[in-house]
């Protein structure tokens, strides 16, 4: 009997651990892995401008991107850094792709205009839903973001 | 005959520079939402909303709802999948003007404003107001406010177990830097 109890005892005790690793676990700060899709920030574009919303979305949002492209600016900040990348694509877009600080070593050497591979947690495209919008651009924005050598 | 095409055409230019909007579009921006209930006081930001904004006091805001960064991992998921299901919902709108002072035109300085719209969140649209500061310096404009959501106007469900840790009503803060628009 008192055996059961240990053993009870045991796995409650493993259960309380358990559960409060999984409370206090940190986000993640990196999109880090394996990507589940690699492809060019212009197919991803015209994807997005192509297909239902509904079903972009369920494909592609919180999934893991390695993408390439051209950088058109870059600002490195102590609270999140970003790079914007240029798309050729006869709409404007702006695509948006978010560093941790901790990625910031890693940015300090790059220019407008060069071309980075990226990898990142993909948010969603924003399409202007209304020929009066003062946001008129189409807008992709990513987060977690790492650079791939 | 010459004299009265240049009139005209003064008079066009006239017109138009008057009619037109010179639009912001934000370089920096961020919002940042808190949850305080007796039991647990959280809250998240986001780096990524766009925002646009008028002279004459019209404003857009667009925000990816999953780039809001939570500090634990579990809240964020919950967040995002179960309360906001942001890869149905992927983004968060507002568009509205300023409703204080009247007939608001932007000058140099500070102004207190008010500002009312329709927000988009969650698939549900809903009337609200904000309350904030438009500080133009130069060419650079910075607008800051904050304002309250009610999460069951947007049909977001806060399970029966979680009642005492995540509040109904959600405080927003918003700051953000705007530049003219340049034109492509």
């Amino acid at each position: 009997m008192k055996k059961v109890g240990l053993i009870v005892l045991i796995l409650v005790a493993i259960a309380g651990i358990t559960g409060l690793f999984f409370w206090f676990q940190p986000t993640a700060k990196i999109a880090d892995g394996n990507a589940d899709f690699t492809l060019s920030i212009e197919d991803l574009v015209n994807e997005g401008i192509e297909t239902n919303d509904s079903l972009f979305n369920s494909k592609y949002v919180d999934k893991v991107i390695q993408f390439s492209g051209d950088v058109s600016s870059i600002k490195i900040d102590d609270s999140q850094s970003e790079i914007k990348l240029d798309v050729n694509t006869d709409e404007t877009v702006i695509v948006r792709a978010a560093f941790d600080p901790s990625q910031n070593i890693d940015l300090q050497n790059i220019k407008e205009r060069d071309s980075v591979t990226c990898q990142c947690k993909f948010n969603g495209i924003s399409l202007p839903d209304d020929p009066d919008d003062l946001l008129s651009e189409i807008i992709v924005s990513f987060s977690r973001c790492s650079i791939k050598k | 005959m010459k004299k009265y095409s240049i009139i005209l055409l003064m008079a066009s230019i006239f017109f138009v520079g008057a009619a037109s909007s010179q639009v912001y579009k934000s370089t920096d921006a961020h919002i940042r939402f808190v949850s305080k209930t007796d039991f647990e006081e959280f809250e998240a930001i986001n780096h990524q909303p766009t925002i646009a904004f008028t002279n004459k006091g019209k404003v857009q805001f667009r925000v990816p709802v999953n780039s809001f960064e939570f500090e634990k991992k579990l809240m964020q998921t919950h967040f995002q999948e179960n309360y906001m299901e942001s890869s149905k919902y992927p983004n968060a709108d507002f568009k509205g003007s300023v409703i204080e002072p009247e007939n608001f035109k932007l000058k140099d300085g500070e102004q207190e404003v008010k500002v009312s719209g329709v927000m988009k969140m969650h698939g549900v649209e809903k009337e609200i107001s904000a309350t904030g500061t438009i500080q133009k310096n130069k060419n650079e404009v910075v607008m800051s406010g904050n304002f309250d959501v009610l999460l069951s106007d947007y049909k977001i469900a806060i399970p029966k177990n979680n009642i005492n840790q995540i509040s109904n009503r959600i405080t927003i803060h918003f700051e953000a830097k705007l530049e003219p628009k340049k034109s492509k």
